[in-house]
């Protein structure tokens, strides 16, 4: 660095976002031979661009934040609009109304199940009732208490075999499985499905490899429809491969994720899934398989971090040209 | 040509990007709940990793510290003006927040601050050798940030850790380019200094230089 040359501390930063032009590149890397200052700059940057980069339990993590800030007294508090002083006149009319409603609901939830049905549906109160009531598993539960249904059985067995009510029976409905699974489930040990994932994910931040591998696998057995199962899946096989330098058994687990596409695309894992998919695939040598796994993530995924990557290993593959034998299927579509 | 007066704040014109996050960020401002719940699954994730980054990979108040900066961020956009992306902007209340954290920590427990920070997962491009001395980077970055003052640990770790150029932090900061780039100059300068003190990371800066 001179004092009549100031660094070019935009241009270390695009170079980092690969977005430099070739003229750019040249003169960065001019500024960079005679200026150890930025040698350094650049380097202990790219170590936090490897550092930081996004994990599979981000996913939860980001989602039980939003949660926690959505039910935050703070947030109403900071972006509530102006209350503006209601008018006599205007709170009677709110008063009338409350009182109203207050009323109707009475002798809704009083009235015969047919008169509440035919009276609800004329107040339009239908739909709502239906979708307050979907998710919840424990009203679920008791409504299930009062009139036993094949569905208890197999929601209570991890929703594996689900067999619909007759359509008559309105208590009876089917419920699409995701609802029933939002829900962790809890076992009747104690033990839940987060706080399993919690300690096994404490065990492998601790370098346990093998408490973490049995945690998770103990989680993907006690609760296989779980949300934290679906995302100990990938953080197993990014173990297995990874530490554990077990490229078969880590496939497994990616192709298990691969094979619910609709659930780890719904928890962000299917970029995930294909890059330890692949990765997978390249340390069993089976090329055939890896170099069409880079293909579907760069096709579902062109903006993705693992894009330079798959562009990179696509490229070693083409100039290698390299055709591995006959290779089972992929589980990928 | 674009003109712009030495010591004010760059400003808008017609050839800026538009952000795409902008109309998002001014109905959650207005108190949309729908729009905050996207804004903040759209941004969060980018607020992680600056936390991340400023506290290190495991620290056990990553998620408190993301949360309040999620609270932080929602309560600014009623005067958020736009003088900066929505993604910058968050992402400088959430390197303020850790850093505030960093602070608090220090004072309260001095042994108690770092995490040890477990190596990511191996890849194909680095030994586990490289990965040591990378986290050592960044941990010399990290206490580096304690030392220095607020202004310079923001734009060190905005530039650094999170690759925002000088007109990025400037913007998201509000203070002249020129501003940031003299602090920049001399968070850099001290950050040389710890590394070449260490003649184990001199030696591999000067082997992947």
């Amino acid at each position: 660095m001179t004092a009549a040359q100031p660094c070019p501390d935009s241009l270390l930063a695009r170079a980092r976002a690969g977005t430099l032009s070739s003229l750019e590149k040249r003169q960065l890397l001019a500024h960079l031979g005679q200026c150890e200052t930025c040698r350094v700059s650049l380097v202990v940057g790219q170590d936090f661009d490897a550092a930081v980069a996004a994990r599979p339990e981000d996913t939860l993590l980001v989602k039980r934040v939003a949660d926690a800030v959505r039910a935050s007294p703070a947030l109403y508090a900071s972006v509530s609009p102006p209350k503006r002083r209601a008018r006599p006149g205007r709170r009677l009319w709110m008063y009338g109304v409350a009182a109203a409603w207050l009323t109707i609901s009475c002798v809704v939830g009083a009235a015969r199940p047919s008169f509440r049905r035919t009276l609800a549906v004329f107040l339009g109160f239908q739909d709502h009732e239906v979708r307050r009531d979907a998710p919840a598993a424990d009203v679920v539960a008791r409504a299930e208490q009062k009139k036993p249904s094949p569905i208890k059985t197999s929601v209570s067995s991890g929703g594996a075999e689900t067999t619909p009510a007759p359509a008559e029976e309105p208590a009876a409905v089917p419920r699409p499985e995701g609802l029933v699974r939002a829900e962790s489930p809890a076992a009747p040990g104690g033990a839940h499905a987060k706080e399993l994932f919690a300690q096994a994910n404490a065990k492998r931040r601790a370098g346990d490899e093998s408490g973490a591998r049995r945690l998770y696998q103990e989680l993907q057995q006690r609760y296989p429809q779980s949300p934290e199962a679906e995302v100990s899946r990938v953080a197993l096989g990014r173990l297995l491969l990874e530490r554990s330098q077990d490229p078969k058994a880590a496939l497994d687990q990616f192709d298990r994720a691969m094979n619910q596409p609709g659930q780890s695309d719904q928890a962000g894992l299917a970029e995930e899934t294909l890059f330890g998919r692949a990765t997978a695939l390249m340390r069993l040598g089976r090329t055939d398989d890896e170099r069409k796994t880079w293909l579907l993530l760069l096709d579902r995924f062109p903006g993705s971090v693992y894009a330079d990557r798959a562009h990179a290993r696509l490229r070693e593959i083409s100039l290698a040209g390299v055709q591995d034998g006959p290779t089972p299927k992929p589980a990928v579509k | 040509m674009r003109l712009r007066l030495v010591g004010t704040p760059a400003k808008k014109d017609a050839t800026s990007p538009v952000d795409p996050l902008a109309a998002l960020s001014r109905a959650a401002g207005l108190g949309d709940a729908h729009a905050i719940d996207t804004l903040l699954l759209t941004v969060t994730p980018a607020m992680l990793r600056a936390v991340r980054g400023v506290l290190g990979g495991d620290h056990r108040e990553i998620e408190d510290v993301l949360q309040e900066s999620a609270i932080g961020l929602v309560g600014a956009l009623k005067t958020f003006r736009g003088e900066s992306t929505v993604l910058h902007f968050a992402c400088r209340i959430a390197v303020l927040s850790a850093l505030a954290t960093r602070r608090r920590l220090r004072e309260r427990a001095k042994d108690l601050l770092e995490t040890p920070e477990v190596l990511p997962l191996a890849s194909n491009e680095s030994s586990p050798v490289e990965l040591a001395w990378a986290a050592r980077r960044r941990a010399i970055l990290r206490d580096l940030c304690d030392a220095l003052p607020s202004a310079q640990s923001e734009a060190l770790v905005l530039h650094c850790m999170l690759g925002f150029t000088v007109e990025e932090i400037a913007d998201a900061g509000q203070v002249p380019p020129n501003t940031v780039r003299s602090r920049l100059r001399l968070a850099k300068e001290a950050l040389r200094t710890r590394i070449v003190a260490d003649p184990t990371l001199r030696e591999t800066l000067e082997s992947e230089a």
